[in-house]
């Protein structure tokens, strides 16, 4: 009996938890989280929406690109050029900033998405080279290496999102709406077809799925959320400079997804959170930031290949075994539903 | 004659200087179960993958219940109605067992982004179907307690009856398995057998690559031979048998 409660009472933890913990994310400003703390939260939120992308493209279809900080340069400085030079309000901006990225997505997939493995991988990097290369040399329309500074803050027709709180709970707001439309995307037939790709292309082609336009499907969802996301980084700053959107802000993306755990959704969210935070936590740390950030990465390529969201799941596992002494695993050895068959 | 369902007409093959398919002309009747056999390296499963489009045939053309299909595109091919399996299995291993059948319904489902995003409710009608349709393709294949395994770990056995469920997934009107039985004992070969009649006596067309003699002659209506990529024999079981050059093929020629 108790044990069938828990397994339904897990059941649902498993669909619900995401929104738990976005609940009481969302009540922190609330019980006085300070300004600083909500302006990293709404950081991670910004950067969050690129990651989900990644983790579509590299955890659910298989394709691994380091370009995408190349989509979320196109965003940036579409919303910061046509709102700062031309007097655009932010929302058409950002309208336009997606059109252009759907366009340029869909050319720069049908070219580079032939390619396999790590030869995409370089194909995309080399896209995201060429980007921050143009943001540098265009100077007249980009303001150069030195950036473009005095991008208004967001604003709703009349309504502006100033304040520190307000900003954050937009950008939580499109967090969640991400969440959830792509975890019903990818728990349905779209997402199969995705995962059959990321499994064994050939077989996916076997069985009736256009591998090419599901792949570019794929691509171009990606770009266009590394593009939202870039725009809101935009007025999030009202500032933006080539390096911010540049190779190294591609792979720092492609890093956080696999910190957190690739083709999970909740996973990388954790891996922003982390790789966010952790460099104001060990601010005082200065000069070895960066070895520090390595070191995360290589303690976690070496011990917990699932990133955090593997270790989670193990350490769950674990405890549930020592609480109910029996094995049970979410992914693979037993069955699924073993749990909820009952026990004398 | 009545029309075949498969008709494949002088193809040929070529991987640099190897000519693999040699000039070879098929058919298949509906509603039979053909068996094609062959020393290794006689060019079968090069057949096969011209077939399913995996491969372009350098000549010669290949027609599906009339419709001429040659260089057509894996997932056209399978939308023709078309599945097959793998030699060497091609399954998704980080996927349950049913999740690789839920795939095979690809052929036959509709959703696409817009419902997928928002979850509608013929997102969860069609859900509802496929998981009822992929329960039952496993249960045709005896695997339905299996379904919740991942697919990298069940044994060979089971994994090769996986890769015939998930093809049966998609409907089809012909099948091409691809040596179904290599790897199995002789128990398991056994109910292969029944397997695949029950599949054909549901209204499926069998086309199976196979080394397993015993097998070929009890399962099959018609036998084709190949040799170093030409066809050298077609007919019935009994037939085949006693034909003397597939008896050469198979064991060689005398000296004399």
């Amino acid at each position: 009996m108790i044990v069938q409660l828990w397994a339904k009472f897990r059941n649902s933890l498993a669909s619900w938890g995401i929104w738990l913990v976005f609940g009481l994310i969302l009540v922190l400003p609330l019980v006085g989280l300070s300004e600083h703390y909500i302006s990293l939260l709404t950081l991670s939120a910004v950067l969050a929406l690129a990651v989900l992308g990644i983790d579509l493209l590299m955890g659910y279809t298989g394709l691994l690109s380091l370009g995408q900080a190349g989509f979320m340069a196109i965003g940036a400085y579409t919303s910061a050029i046509l709102t700062v030079r031309y007097g655009v309000g932010a929302i058409p901006a950002l309208i336009a900033a997606q059109a252009i990225t759907l366009v340029t997505a869909v050319f720069i997939g049908k070219a580079v998405l032939r390619l396999k493995g790590y030869h995409l991988a370089i194909a995309t990097l080399a896209f995201s080279v060429i980007m921050e290369q143009l943001l540098v040399n265009l100077r007249n329309l980009t303001g150069g290496p030195s950036g473009l500074a005095g991008v208004p803050s967001l604003s709703v027709g009349q309504i502006s999102v100033t304040g520190g709180q307000s900003l954050f709970y937009l950008c939580m707001f499109a967090v969640m709406v991400a969440i959830f439309l792509l975890k019903n995307l990818t728990n349905c037939r779209v997402g199969r077809a995705w995962q059959a790709i990321a499994g064994d292309e050939l077989a996916a082609a076997t069985l009736s799925i256009n591998t090419d336009n599901f792949k570019l499907l794929a691509f171009v969802i990606s770009a266009c959320l590394a593009a939202f996301s870039g725009s809101l980084y935009a007025h999030y700053m009202h500032f933006i400079a080539p390096e911010m959107v540049g190779m190294q802000a591609s792979l720092n993306l492609v890093v956080m997804t696999a910190l957190g755990g690739a083709g999970t959704l909740w996973g990388p969210l954790l891996g922003v959170v982390l790789l966010t935070f952790l460099p104001d936590f060990i601010a005082y740390l200065q000069n070895f930031q960066l070895i520090i950030n390595g070191l995360v990465l290589l303690i976690s390529i070496v011990f917990f290949p699932g990133g955090l969201a593997g270790l989670l799941t193990y350490l769950y596992n674990m405890i549930v075994e020592r609480l109910f002494g029996r094995k049970e695993y979410l992914n693979g050895g037993g069955t699924k539903n073993e749990a909820s068959s009952p026990v004398n | 004659m009545k029309q075949a369902l498969l008709s494949i007409n002088d193809v040929s093959k070529k991987f640099g200087g190897l000519q693999a398919v040699d000039e070879v002309s098929l058919q298949v009747q509906k509603g039979q179960i053909k068996a094609l056999v062959g020393p290794n390296g006689a060019g079968k499963t090069t057949l096969f993958n011209l077939i399913t489009g995996a491969h372009l045939s350098d000549q010669g053309t290949i027609a599906f219940s009339g419709k001429d299909i040659t260089g057509s595109p894996p997932h056209k091919v399978n939308e023709y109605g078309m599945a097959r399996t793998f030699q060497i299995l091609r399954l998704f291993n980080k996927l349950t067992a049913l999740e690789n059948v839920k795939v095979g319904c690809h052929r036959w489902t509709k959703v696409g982004l817009v419902h997928g995003c928002l979850r509608t409710s013929v997102v969860r009608r069609e859900e509802k179907i496929i998981t009822e349709k992929s329960m039952e393709c496993l249960e045709r294949v005896g695997l339905a307690d299996s379904a919740h395994k991942l697919a990298g770990n069940l044994p060979l056995g089971k994994r090769k009856l996986l890769e015939v469920a998930r093809a049966l997934a998609s409907d089809p009107e012909l099948l091409l398995l691809d040596e179904p039985a290599a790897g199995l004992n002789d128990k398991e070969t056994d109910e292969l057998l029944h397997r695949i009649w029950a599949i054909r006596d549901s209204g499926v067309t069998v086309l199976i690559i196979e080394h397993n003699m015993n097998l070929v002659m009890r399962l099959s209506d018609e036998v084709a031979v190949l040799n170093y990529g030409r066809k050298i024999a077609d007919g019935k079981p009994a037939e085949i048998q006693n034909n003397p050059e597939v008896i050469s093929a198979y064991l060689g020629t005398g000296v004399s």
